[in-house]
């Protein structure tokens, strides 16, 4: 007898439970099967990015389900609504990322500096800089400047890992003048 | 790496060059604040 | 016969049931979010430094950082351009210095100067901020300031202190 290969695919019939073998000539098959998957929020998610738990926490929000870094009037959760000028603003414990899935992955996280300056060439004078940097708390870390990325590597199932904020505004005429509107790539490789 | 990061590193990997000279903030004291998040 | 291929798609269907994904076992995520930061005034930033209206005050921190000065640049208009030597002065309540964000903090200043030890940020209870003062989230400090040139090695026309630095660390 001919040997037949048979690779199941996606939409195979199965009748009456059982393996279908070519039996005879069909033009097209439909089959329905249930699926499920189910989108949860960034708590939630095989990749867990939410607030930090302490106090730091608050500033960032949970927006439609996703995790926002909330420095500014926006964030309703948190009196102040900015980082002060001519300052070194620090903030620990700001976001948790954390493995949710059953492989171990490498986190990724890019850009870390952000940076918006406003001034001009010719004169040469600077307006405004605000710079903020994302400062992993983990001792699991290497950078890989050519991608503009910090890597943790070895993230194992369960495992999470903490992340701070530190914001350098000046001069005083940055006030208003210079923000970050940005946003944050996580990427968890297996 | 089990030590923080500086603001040099912060510099190298945004290819950029932070000029602090329009302000009192040197780079030891944003230095010594980074060590202190990477600890927390 | 014609042969067939049949190829393989997301995950080997067992007979009849669901069609079964390995859960959790993901290769890959990714994902951007948003990242926001702005600067704010004195008045309105995370520490919040908010001058009074006195004379005093150059910049109340609406708007812009506080900024403080007791000289002949700032003379009053009655002529006055500094503290009296030999003496101590107090300037009640020239600024409020409030916590506006999300842990307690204790809030110390250090001060640049020819001599800077003669000046003095008092909160209400007399406690100086050079010491520290703290402050839980929500919780403001009416500052004062209290000038003491009694020290012999204060001569006239000197600058006791020209500028200032506010830290607040989360206790």
């Amino acid at each position: 007898m001919e040997r037949r290969t048979f690779v199941l695919s996606a939409g195979a019939i199965v009748a009456g439970g059982g393996l279908a073998l070519g039996t005879g000539a069909f033009d097209s098959v439909e089959a329905e099967r249930d699926v499920t998957v189910a989108v949860a929020d960034d708590a939630d998610g095989y990749l867990s990015i939410r607030p930090h738990d302490g106090p730091n926490g608050a500033y960032a929000t949970m927006d439609g389900g996703e995790l926002a870094v909330e420095l500014t009037d926006a964030n309703g959760a948190v009196a102040g609504d900015g980082v002060n000028a001519n300052a070194l603003t620090g903030v620990a414990n700001l976001f948790t990322i954390q493995n949710q899935g059953t492989n171990e992955v490498e986190l990724a996280v890019s850009p870390l500096t952000f940076l918006d300056v406003s001034g001009s060439i010719f004169p040469p004078s600077i307006d405004g800089v605000l710079g903020v940097l994302l400062v992993p708390q983990s001792g699991n870390w290497s950078v890989d400047p050519e991608r503009g990325v910090l890597s943790i590597t070895d993230l194992t199932p369960g495992e999470e890992t903490d992340f701070s904020l530190a914001a350098v505004a000046f001069p005083e005429s940055a006030i208003d003048e210079v923000e970050i509107d940005d946003e944050l790539l996580i990427t968890a490789e297996a | 790496m089990d030590t923080a990061p500086t603001l040099a590193d912060y510099e190298e990997l945004a290819d950029v060059e932070i000029d602090l000279s329009d302000t009192d903030l040197d780079r030891e004291t944003i230095d010594v604040e980074l060590e202190r998040l990477f600890d927390a | 016969m014609q042969r067939r291929k049949f190829v393989i798609g997301m995950g080997a269907l067992a007979s009849g049931a669901a069609a079964m994904v390995g859960t959790g076992a993901f290769t890959s995520v990714t994902a951007a979010r948003d990242i926001d930061v702005a600067v704010a005034d004195d008045a309105s930033a995370y520490l919040r430094l908010k001058g009074t209206d006195s004379h005093y005050v150059t910049d109340d921190g609406d708007g812009g950082t506080l900024a403080l000065d007791l000289s002949g640049d700032n003379a009053t208009p009655s002529g006055g351009s500094g503290v009296n030597p030999n003496a101590v002065t107090e300037f009640g309540s020239l600024f409020e210095v409030a916590n506006q964000g999300t842990q307690p903090v204790t809030v110390e200043v250090t001060k640049s100067g020819q001599h800077p030890g003669a000046v003095a940020f008092e909160d209400g209870n007399g406690d100086e901020l050079a010491d520290g003062i703290e402050l839980d989230v929500g919780e403001s400090a009416d500052i004062s300031l209290v000038v003491d040139t009694t020290d012999d090695a204060i001569d006239v026309d000197e600058q006791l202190v020209d500028s200032v630095v506010f830290h607040a660390v989360d206790t």
